[in-house]
């Protein structure tokens, strides 16, 4: 795993690098350390990184600029910030953690933790997806979503206006950023609760979700009690 | 809303008054005579005087051809005046014709002595004791009245012969009577209504007196107010004297006294109007105008025999002063000044028509001091108002600047408090715990001298420079341990009474260091001071690198921001108006310039 640092207090950045070896420990293959916003830039244009540590006050300045670049690459991003008033607006970005200075190495384990967790996310803060087309970024309300599916390394985002995104997170990162109102219903699918009109029994133990007259996803068996318990709520 | 509203009311506030005013004048005016009035027809024929005593002079058929006759040849003021004892004065009169037989009238006359007075021969009648030595006479009143029988009371010529004595009259006195005539009715009716009209301005001069007086006493020792209650007390105290008379009715011998406190006091009265104009409208030279009042006074004085009417010189003189005390005032823009020169203009009118016309109508005299007492009055007013409004404006700012104070100590404070610092200081305190304590107890040591001397700085407005250099290189020290860099900070030019700002130059330093990016190993800031005339400057320099990652500086120091709004409302609260910040790229990095002259 290679993991990128953007801090620019000299003592709290050597503290994060320490405590990230002493947790992920084999895991690491690779860590790097800047102070500065651009440089951060940089560093992840050249190669992105597979977990992203930010600050997001460097040197009098915000890091959000960076944080809707980074939202629409592939890895996750975890804050670590003096600002614990600004976790709210954070998270609508869909980064997987809010970390608060000053943390203990235990509040460090259980952010990484989430990297290797199935669960969705429980918290509901995510309120966008930050998707990058042809070099520009965009932000798509998670309201518009309609489900999501599996792409190989990517996920295609189908929207209500029958379009559908590239985003270059995997189904399973997004789930884990993605809030509870999304639900697995296949390996391959993550449906928006809020538009499935109706379940269709279309053979032996064979069903599939109806969004509207136009989209059938497939139901997975395993997911069927789930979807029935969800939906009769 | 209110906006509108309140100059309307002012306007209707006035316009009551003003024709509240104007109604109670033209009463006054137009009020004094009915359809019943009626005035006796009557002639002087002649008067003749003799010393002496004999009751038989009383005799209509006496022959006094003997008897000097006033005339402008042998008027009888001077031989009265040297007569001692006992002497007699008989009028001829002519009653021309009586419209009304049947009405009682009366007959007035207002002589300083005793005497006796025979109708025809027949006694009509006696005031005091008229007699041959002082210690005999007993003083009659000054003004008598007594009714004609309608029998003595005929259409034809009679005979008024008076017996007189006055050994208690004063150097000027009345010695020959005031003799008039009256129908009853038609002068109780006159009297009444002249009381009346007298009574309203007297009355109302003096609770304004009261009033003010009060104000003066219990609201504020302003002598201006203490001028005019006296003014407004001296003009109604004629007035208050001869409504005593009523009660206490005293005889003649009394006269003299009240003569020279009736000039006493309108000499009082000449002073105090010119002496309150001047504390009113804060003239200068206030002893050049009190020499001119005493020169005036003493002019006055040789100017009639009558003490009274030097009294009125004066006050002509004195309201002239006042008139131009006004002008004066106006030509300065004083407030309420406008309003002054109208009242004095008024009373300047009265004061010429009561001359040129006589005593006889005192009523006009006394609107006109009316007038300017509510002239004055209305300038009073908006002179407590524009003071009110400057106190208002006093606490107001005195508010203002406790709010400032405050304000810039919490952000003082705030400064400490803030995240980024707090947090990152903490999180770094964690780490030295874990991995090496004894930087960690160094640390805190360092963090405390400087949260030390915040909370010694935190409330004062100006600290010694070298408190604040101290501060300076206590937050560098605490960065120190924080970064790569090392901060340092080189002072020169500096005197050991220089005061400054807390934090002033802390906020500045503070600001270099984290909005800027340094790869070197050590950094120095330089701060001096220079003098440049009578204005002193402080100069601070912070260095700038340019960075290896793109060769162009990526360190755009942020031009406002609370940092600098603090530094610059610092400067302006210790030296209001007379500090200047300029601030800009140098050849070194970042030069502030904090100019105070």
């Amino acid at each position: 795993m290679r993991i990128l640092i953007v801090e620019d207090a000299n003592t709290v950045a050597k503290r994060i690098i320490r405590l990230t070896h002493e947790i992920l420990d084999t895991e690491i293959t690779d860590i790097q350390w800047v102070d500065t916003l651009t440089e951060a830039k940089d560093l992840i244009e050249k190669s992105p990184p597979d977990l992203l540590l930010l600050d997001l006050n460097l040197h009098g300045k915000d890091g959000y600029d960076l944080l809707e670049d980074t939202a629409a690459h592939s890895f996750h991003t975890i804050i670590i910030s003096a600002y614990s008033d600004q976790a709210i607006r954070a998270f609508e970005y869909g980064v997987l953690d809010f970390v608060p200075k000053p943390f203990s190495k235990e509040r460090l384990v259980q952010a990484f933790h989430r990297i290797k967790d199935n669960a969705t996310q429980t918290t509901a803060l995510t309120k966008f997806l930050v998707i990058r087309t042809y070099g520009k970024t965009e932000r798509i309300d998670l309201k518009n979503i309609l489900y999501v599916k599996a792409a190989g390394s990517y996920s295609e985002i189908y929207l209500n206006n029958d379009k559908y995104l590239t985003h270059c997170k995997t189904l399973h990162k997004l789930s884990q950023i993605l809030p509870p109102t999304f639900i697995r219903t296949h390996k391959s699918y993550l449906v928006n609760l809020k538009y499935i009109t109706q379940l269709l029994k279309i053979g032996d133990h064979k069903y599939t979700i109806e969004l509207g007259p136009s989209h059938s996803l497939p139901l997975s068996r395993n997911h069927l009690e789930k979807v029935k318990k969800l939906m009769a709520n | 809303m209110q906006k509108i509203l309140k100059p309307i009311l002012s306007w209707i506030t006035v316009s009551i008054a003003a024709t509240i005013l104007i109604l109670v004048v033209l009463s006054v005016y137009f009020s004094g005579h009915s359809k019943n009035d009626y005035r006796p027809h009557y002639t002087f024929l002649e008067s003749t005087f003799k010393s002496g005593d004999n009751l038989r002079w009383a005799d209509p058929k006496w022959d006094d051809s003997s008897w000097i006759i006033d005339s402008p040849v042998t008027p009888l003021s001077p031989l009265i005046k040297n007569t001692e004892g006992m002497y007699w004065l008989r009028y001829k009169i002519v009653i021309e014709s009586d419209e009304h037989p049947l009405r009682a009238k009366t007959l007035l006359v207002a002589l300083n002595g005793a005497f006796e007075l025979y109708w025809d021969g027949h006694l009509l009648m006696t005031n005091g004791n008229p007699a041959h030595s002082r210690q005999e006479e007993q003083p009659g009143q000054l003004i008598s009245s007594v009714v004609i029988p309608n029998s003595l009371y005929t259409v034809d010529t009679h005979l008024l012969a008076f017996r007189i004595s006055s050994h208690y009259r004063g150097p000027h006195a009345r010695l020959y009577p005031t003799i008039s005539f009256h129908d009853h009715e038609t002068q109780f009716s006159q009297y009444q209504l002249g009381l009346m009209k007298q009574t309203l301005p007297h009355g109302t001069l003096l609770i304004i007196a009261l009033f003010y007086l009060f104000l003066y006493t219990f609201y504020q020792r302003k002598i201006a107010l203490l001028l005019f209650s006296l003014l407004c007390l001296s003009e109604s105290l004629p007035f208050w004297n001869d409504w005593l008379r009523l009660f206490y009715r005293y005889t003649y011998d009394w006269h003299s006294f009240f003569i020279w406190g009736s000039t006493v006091n309108y000499y009082i009265l000449s002073l105090l109007l010119p002496a309150f104009l001047l504390q009113r409208f804060e003239v200068p030279h206030k002893c050049k105008w009190s020499g001119l009042l005493l020169c005036m006074g003493i002019i006055s004085w040789f100017l009639d025999p009558f003490p009274v009417n030097r009294a009125l010189y004066m006050l002509g003189g004195s309201v002239l002063i006042s008139q131009i005390i006004s002008i004066w005032a106006l030509l300065k823009k004083a407030k309420g000044s406008a309003l002054s020169l109208i009242g004095i203009s008024c009373y300047t009118l009265v004061y010429l028509e009561n001359t040129i016309n006589g005593e006889e109508n005192i009523i006009p005299y006394t609107f006109g001091f009316v007038a300017l007492i509510l002239c004055l009055l209305g300038s009073l007013t908006w002179q407590m108002r524009q003071e009110r409004k400057s106190r208002e404006k006093i606490i107001r700012d005195n508010a203002q600047l406790e709010a400032n104070k405050s304000r810039l100590q919490a952000e003082l404070l705030k400064n400490k408090i803030q995240p980024h610092f707090l947090m990152n200081t903490l999180t770094a305190l964690m780490e030295w715990f874990e991995t090496d304590p004894q930087i960690g107890s160094k640390f805190v040591d360092a963090l405390a001298r400087e949260f030390r001397m915040l909370s010694e700085v935190a409330e004062q407005t100006l600290i010694p420079i070298s408190k604040e250099i101290e501060i300076c290189r206590s937050f560098m020290e605490i960065m120190n341990y924080q970064q790569k860099t090392q901060y340092e900070l080189s002072v020169s030019g500096f005197n050991e009474t220089d005061r400054v700002p807390p934090l002033l130059f802390h906020t500045l330093v503070e600001n270099g260091i984290t909005h800027n990016i340094y790869l070197s190993n050590k950094i120095t800031f330089s701060l001096k001071k220079e003098y440049l005339g009578n204005s002193q400057r402080y100069v601070l320099i912070v260095p700038m690198e340019e960075t290896a990652t793109n060769g162009k500086n990526r360190n755009e120091p942020h031009k406002t921001g609370t940092g600098l709004s603090y530094v610059k409302a610092r400067l302006e609260e210790s030296f209001p108006g007379k500090w200047n910040f300029h601030h800009g790229p140098c050849k070194e990095g970042w030069k502030t310039i904090i100019t105070i002259t």
